[in-house]
């Protein structure tokens, strides 16, 4: 079956408008919603044991939900999601549920608002209760005790609803009184508080103290993350329920993935795992202690309930997955929030819904469950609940008493109780407790924050815990610093002493609290962190602190209150951090110096091409003739100087011609493009008669069209006219003039166009077209009535579509001179129901994943499967469970109809006309940088873009699955909606190495090993031909994609991946079979055990296995653990 | 010289404080910031007008946006104020008002002294841009005083001062502008004197007794005067404006706008037929209201 026209036809349909059209589809095998059906499907983690505390109809699609004092739960349910239509009642509400006799199940239901716009978040307390209510957070307050809304009073007004899963939700207190929450990516808000204005685009987490009208930023980005957790030292983890990394751990001003305007992000805990929704942490004596302190989230893709354990590593953390609580295959258990109730069982709210999302599933979709929902009880079998707090018609001093309880419910309310309190008598109580017997660290940190809660600094306590044995105490107490440094007189001493102390965790909160100081002495005061070690979060607070305190340390550092003294590379990393013009000639001593790394050289010489002068460029362009800069190095700033030319219209004043035309003449192609760039005529003649070359053509055609003089233009010209040359070299010449002036090159490229046989021949003058702000048209006028390659042509619609222009004119001649037959409607619902039941019937998933990991099909170029895999696409790990079998199959046919968020194409228009099109990593003040098609990153500065849009356009092709027959696509649907189902297609816990490295078959490296032997041929000097290969989905790296290279006597195959260690010591590799099998590491190779273990330095490690063919043919599985004892921490390097 | 110049100004600005001609089926927008959105809520200023102006038969529609300045920063989504100001230009071209009550400052006032001239160009740009897309008349309400409540709240009164230089810097550029001034923040004591029992929940923002003031105090510098009605009547309009705003908010400013209209409109935009469909259910509201209006204000 010919797919491919099809395939081609159906993006007719994109482009004419006709994409909305929503599918007629059966409402296919969607469950029943009985919840006694549905409880047997749970399968639960040993020890475990599960109930129904509530279901429909005492509550219907429970969005979040909080606990109050009195043990009753709070939930905001929604039935007008996604969106209210016209003539509907908004008319969402807030539910009560009581269980009045302890017995696990709740009793009474009670409506306590019933008029609300999809409320997203919720929180008793203060005597009433925080509801998120669209753009506002809503207090609402029941004055006679029917436990009915009396009284309403906006708090806070002006959050954004951009889209409704996105608006403020994941209400929490913190462990000092205040309440935080989030917001999501497509949110933009703009709040008025008696302090002045605050605003936050896109993601990140707010933290409010009602009682002052307070309202801070405390943390940004995040795709949509609904998950926000204190520990018992108050430190934050959050997850994200639309990017896959995990638990994240969270400092005051981290930064996260798709933040508004950042320049640098933090990375999660967890890379390539499913996307989680909720996060509670287990502090509660109903369990046993190994679940103390572990974090419970919910994959409400994969309907699953997870469990990771967190461990410490450096100023951050380690966490681990462990089994599952829930797993099941029930469609519509949708787990989206957890909370530990008062009797220390967890809670977990179950949305109940065969369809997740609005944004690529249709808003009406008829599948949408609109009526259901749950709250599922979970306890520990054997294990008696913890005590139930009583706070009402309790004396103070019994309240403040509760403090000690090892149950975080029972402190957490005991502080929220303490709030409606008389402050004085409050005071003085925790004062009684403090002095009383048997107190604790823990016990006085939390008595420090009671006095936050009820607004009230005790100095005296906190300077004790500021000098606590316990480094997690000392953290805490330096937050306290963070948020109240204004209310310690001499709260520069302690934090003087907190930036060097032994604890990276608590130089880390002294950093961020000194930055919130904002002044000339806090700022040296930050400068003492660079005597001790830095690690990645440390750097992090002290870039940010470079950045957000420019205005601060710079004139201090020109008018010398400020001096480095020897500290260059603290120096360095400051200047390089505010990224000033005015301070790189402080820097040019390291561009040229030779002390310096490889990367940090070509870090420094970008930050000069992105912000320096002439004179700066003077010595950036010097700097690539230092006799010992490697050939790498110097092409690296040949390119920076180019950039710097096209998008600032800066270069050096020295040339240097001498030395390039030196350079050119022993081939080096950087050296072409840069002269072409900067108009060198002098070295014209030479690249002219690269032309000629078959192998330099192109770099020599595209220095040619920059350099534009009509000498070039005339070289160019004859090449492209040329018949003795090839179709390929005639298109260079093509491709370079088209960049020139696409009107008049038209002609020319539709006749080469017409004459090329191949799909790489006309590559070349697609992109041409492709990347020049309207010119595709004129391709469009002057391919009219002449025929096309099939190929060709199909190939060069497939470009068009994906490019980012409007290119419907192109796409429509090309269609017409290749002949491609567009069949005007895609599939039709009619066809779409065959095909969906032919995937049910006859697919097979274990033959889709051999289709979907076939070279030409790309999908592994662009997309991971948990962590493996290209950073292009949406990681695919729990596809098949988040999204119907209709929406998987129009995705591979009409990549753009749906798009994932955060995967949008973004489209640049650059003043020079050109246009690029790409996935958006990050936009800072000054640049955006691009993830183009190809994988790699594009940085273009602002000032080189007119113009900037989020485009519809898909960077996935379509027609990718063009050469599959139907048989073999049916199989590739097959596999694709099973991942991430409970079965074999549900990527397993723990850390298994799923990105590889491996060797081919290859005559060099087979050589190589023969005569000088494997440990020799894998030092990592050798420039081996290692390609990128991925585990499959059960974590096998099949071995028969490594190739074979015969050794002096054996037959040898190598495969190796990357780890990075943060935290020396002892790391182990757990391997499911050892036979034949050796591990090479820092260049020693081991005889490889089911338990290899390996003493490894902070840093970035290659681990190679070498495989004996001759004895072994069975897959290499490979798991990454912590060594018992050891403190030795290291993660797995992924992407692609 | 200078002092003259002054009186001049003084004099001019007196003269446009007489009474305005309203007009029959007069589209009133009221234009600002938190201070105009949160009425939205309460319906306490559009009640007074409609009762006030009943025999005029007139039309509100609330287009105040918390954190909004004069550059419509509140309004963008993912663009620059640009963006947001476009936005609102839409929303006059749709909306066409016959008259604007415009509320800007309190925002931009937090900036002090020296953001003043900024936030007077951005302001003429402002009203420019609604003259030329609707030709609505145009009334300047000056940001109304904040309250010192105590501690732990903070202390107003510096807030205050800049309010002062800003409601002072807005009644002279109603006088160049040639329209209409609202001195709010005058009419609500100017933060001299405490206000018992307060007008606003936290120093800014006003309660639902606080708005009741506000509207008296709006009518007043409008010069109308609502007749007197028995609380239940009243409260019966109130409930009725609070619906067709509900109604209003969810067609001028609906959710998921990155779906309806935003950069996704492909994948779903097809959903955004749905929102005109609340213009006649808005449109039987206004009907609504009217009618209560006259016939409370015959009795």
């Amino acid at each position: 079956m010919m797919f491919c026209f099809r395939v081609i036809a159906v993006g007719f349909v994109v482009l004419s408008g006709n994409a909305f059209a929503q599918r007629n589809l059966p409402l296919d095998a969607i469950p029943k919603p009985d919840p006694s059906e549905q409880i047997k499907t749970f399968v639960l983690d040993e020890g475990l044991e599960i109930n129904l505390f509530a279901s429909d109809p005492m509550i219907a699609k429970p969005i979040g939900m909080n606990w109050d004092e009195k043990g009753r739960l709070w939930v905001v349910s929604s039935r007008l999601y996604p969106h209210i239509k016209p003539g509907q009642r908004s008319d969402d509400k807030v539910v009560v549920l009581e269980d009045l006799n302890g017995d696990g199940v709740a009793d009474k239901s009670t409506d306590f608002a019933k008029d609300l716009l999809i409320p997203t978040g919720i929180m008793p307390g203060d005597g009433g209760v925080y509801v998120a209510n669209s753009t506002e957070i809503l207090f609402l307050r029941d004055l006679d005790g029917d436990l009915k809304e009396d009284q309403r009073r906006v708090v806070l007004s002006g959050f954004g609803t951009e889209d409704t899963h996105h608006i403020i939700h994941a209400f929490r207190g913190g462990p000092e009184g205040m309440m935080y929450f989030n917001q999501s990516i497509y949110i933009h808000s703009h709040i008025e508080t008696p302090h002045g204005v605050r605003r936050l685009m896109a993601g990140g987490i707010w933290h409010y103290r009602p009682e002052t009208g307070e309202l801070e930023v405390f943390s940004r980005g995040f795709v949509n993350s609904w998950g926000h957790i204190f520990d018992r030292y108050g430190q934050s983890f959050a997850t994200d329920g639309a990017y896959g990394e995990g638990i994240n751990y969270v400092f005051p001003g981290s930064v996260f993935v798709t933040a508004y305007n950042a320049k640098r992000i933090m990375r999660g805990l967890n890379p390539g795992q499913p996307k989680h929704c909720g996060l509670e942490i287990v502090n509660s004596s109903h369990f046993p202690d190994e679940w103390q302190g572990n974090l419970i989230t919910n994959d409400f893709r994969g309907h699953r309930v997870n469990r990771f354990v967190m461990s410490e590593s450096g100023s951050g953390y380690v966490s681990r997955q462990a089994p599952d609580l829930i797993r099941t295959t029930h469609k519509s258990f949708r787990p989206i929030d957890v909370k530990v109730g008062p009797d220390g069982a967890l809670y977990i709210a179950d949305w109940y819904n065969p369809i997740i999302q609005h944004g690529e599933v249709d808003f009406r979709d008829p599948r949408r469950d609109q009526v259901h929902g749950r709250i599922w009880r979970i306890t520990y079998k054997g294990r008696k609940l913890s005590q139930k707090p009583k706070f009402e018609d309790q004396g103070i001093r019994a309240v403040v008493n509760q403090l000690k309880s090892p149950d975080s419910y029972t402190r957490h309310f005991a502080k929220r109780n303490l709030r409606l309190r008389k402050k004085s008598e409050v005071i003085r109580e925790l004062k009684f407790l403090e002095g009383s017997e048997g107190i604790t660290e823990e016990d006085r940190l939390e008595i420090l924050w009671a006095n936050q809660a009820v607004n009230e600094l005790d100095e005296s306590l906190l300077k004790k815990l500021l000098v606590s044995k316990d480094h997690r105490i000392r953290a805490a107490a330096v937050r306290v610093l963070y948020h109240w440094s204004d209310r310690l007189e001499d709260h520069m001493d302690f934090l003087g002493q907190a930036v060097i102390d032994d604890h990276p965790r608590v130089r880390l909160e002294a950093v961020s609290a000194l930055r919130q100081v904002g002044t000339v002495q806090s700022f040296k005061a930050i400068l003492k962190a660079f005597t001790k070690d830095i690690d990645a979060n440390i750097d992090f607070a002290l870039w940010l602190s470079a950045r957000e305190m420019e205005s601060i340390w710079l004139p201090a550092l020109e008018n010398g209150a400020i001096s480095f003294g020897g500290n260059t590379s603290a120096l360095e990393f400051i200047l390089k951090a505010a990224e000033k013009p005015s301070a790189l000639k402080l820097l040019g001593p390291s561009l040229t110096s030779l002390d310096i790394s490889s990367a940090g050289f070509r870090e420094l010489a970008s930050l000069f091409a992105d912000i320096g002068k002439t004179e700066d460029l003077d010595l950036l362009h010097s700097s690539a003739f230092y006799k010992e800069r490697n050939k790498e190095d110097r092409d690296f700033v040949f390119k920076e100087l180019i950039r710097a030319n096209q998008q600032r219209q800066v270069r050096p004043s020295e040339m240097r011609i001498a030395d390039l035309l030196k350079l050119l003449v022993s081939g080096n192609s950087g050296v072409a493009e840069l002269c072409g760039s900067w108009k060198v005529f002098e070295a014209r003649k030479e690249i002219i008669e690269w032309l000629k070359n078959d192998e330099r053509v192109e770099v020599a055609a595209s220095s040619l069209a920059i350099m534009a003089d009509n000498e070039s233009k005339q070289a160019l010209l004859e090449l492209a006219e040329d018949e003795s040359r090839g179709i390929l070299q005639r298109s260079a010449a093509v491709g370079a003039l088209t960049r020139l002036d696409p009107v008049k090159t038209s002609e020319l490229a539709a006749q080469v166009l017409v004459k090329a046989k191949t799909t790489q021949s006309a590559e070349l003058i697609f992109e041409a077209y492709l990347t020049k702000e309207k010119s595709s048209e004129h391709l469009a006028a002057a391919l009219s009535g002449k025929k096309m390659n099939a190929e060709v042509a199909a190939a060069g619609v497939r470009k068009s579509l994906s490019s980012g222009g409007d290119t419907s004119q192109l796409v429509e001649a090309l269609s017409k001179s290749g002949s491609l037959q567009p069949i005007v409607n895609g599939l039709s619902d009619e066809e779409m129901k065959l095909l969906m039941s032919e995937v049910q019937s006859k697919g097979d998933a274990v033959r889709g994943e051999n289709i979907y990991r076939k070279n030409q099909l790309l999908c592994q170029a662009c997309h991971a499967i948990g962590g493996g895999g290209g950073l292009i696409g949406p990681d695919l790990v729990s596809i098949g469970s988040s999204a119907p079998v209709d929406y998987i199959i129009d995705s591979l046919l009409e990549p753009a109809k749906k798009i994932k968020e955060g995967y949008h194409t973004t489209v640049i228009t650059t003043k020079g006309g050109d246009l690029i099109a790409g996935g958006l990593i990050r936009e800072g003040d000054r640049e955006i940088i691009l993830r183009m098609a190809d994988g790699s990153e594009r940085k273009i500065a602002k000032v080189a873009i007119e113009k900037k849009e989020i485009s519809p356009i898909s960077l996935m092709p379509p027609g990718l699955t063009a050469s599959l027959r139907k048989d073999e696509f049916i199989d590739l649907i097959r596999f694709l909606s099973s991942l991430g189902k409970e079965g074999k297609f549900k990527v397993p816990s723990g850390r298994y190495v799923k990105r590889w490295r491996v060797l081919p078959t290859n005559g060099k490296a087979g050589n190589l090993i023969r005569t000088k032997g494997i440990q020799y041929a894998m030092n990592g000097k050798n420039d081996l031909p290692w390609k990128a290969a991925y585990s499959k989905v059960n974590a096998e790296l099949p071995i028969e994609e490594v190739g074979i290279n015969n050794g002096f006597n054996n037959k040898l195959s190598a495969a190796k991946f990357e780890i990075s260690v943060s935290v020396s010591g002892e790391i182990g590799l757990r391997i499911d079979d050892t036979k034949g099998l050796q591990i090479i590491v820092s260049g020693k190779m081991i005889e490889a055990t089911k338990e290899s273990i390996f003493n490894l330095e902070k840093g970035i490690h290659n681990i190679i296995f070498i495989t004996d063919r001759a004895v072994r043919e069975s897959n290499l599985k490979v798991q990454l653990f912590d060594v018992g004892g050891s403190p030795g921490r290291a993660s797995l390097i992924g992407g692609p | 010289m200078k002092t003259l110049f002054i009186l001049v100004l003084i004099y001019i600005s007196a003269g446009f404080t007489t009474a305005i001609e309203f007009k029959n089926e007069e589209k009133v927008v009221l234009l600002g910031n938190t201070f105009i959105e949160r009425d939205v809520n309460f319906g306490h200023i559009e009640t007074h007008l409609a009762l006030a102006l009943s025999d005029k038969r007139p039309t509100f529609r609330n287009l105040g946006w918390s954190g909004d300045t004069v550059y419509c920063h509140a309004r963008s989504y993912f663009g620059p104020p640009q963006e947001g100001f476009d936005r609102l230009k839409k929303h006059i071209q749709f909306l066409k008002p016959t008259l604007v009550l415009m509320c800007y400052g309190a925002v931009s006032s937090f900036d002090g002294e020296p953001g003043l001239g900024s936030f007077l160009e951005g302001y003429k740009r402002l009203m420019a841009m609604i003259r030329s897309n609707s030709g609505a008349r145009i009334v300047l309400v000056s940001p109304p005083p904040c309250e010192t409540l105590g501690f732990p709240l903070p202390d107003m009164e510096p807030q205050n001062k800049k309010l002062a230089l800003y409601s002072e810097a807005i009644k002279k550029l109603a006088a160049e502008e040639d329209c209409d001034f609202v001195n709010l923040f005058e009419a609500l004591g100017a933060g001299k004197k405490r206000l018992i029992p307060p007008v606003t929940i936290n120093g800014l923002h006003f309660s639902e007794q606080g708005y009741k003031k506000v509207a008296v105090a709006l009518g007043d510098g409008l010069k109308v005067k609502a007749p007197n009605v028995d609380l239940p009547n009243k409260e019966k309009l109130r409930k009725i404006v609070m619906e067709k705003n509900k109604l209003f908010f969810n067609r001028w400013r609906p959710q998921n706008e990155t779906y309806l209209h935003g950069f996704r409109k492909h994948e779903q935009g097809n959903n955004a037929k749905e929102i005109p469909q609340f213009d006649p259910l808005i449109a039987n509201k206004d009907k609504n209201i009217q009618e209560i209006a006259l016939s409370l204000s015959a009795k």
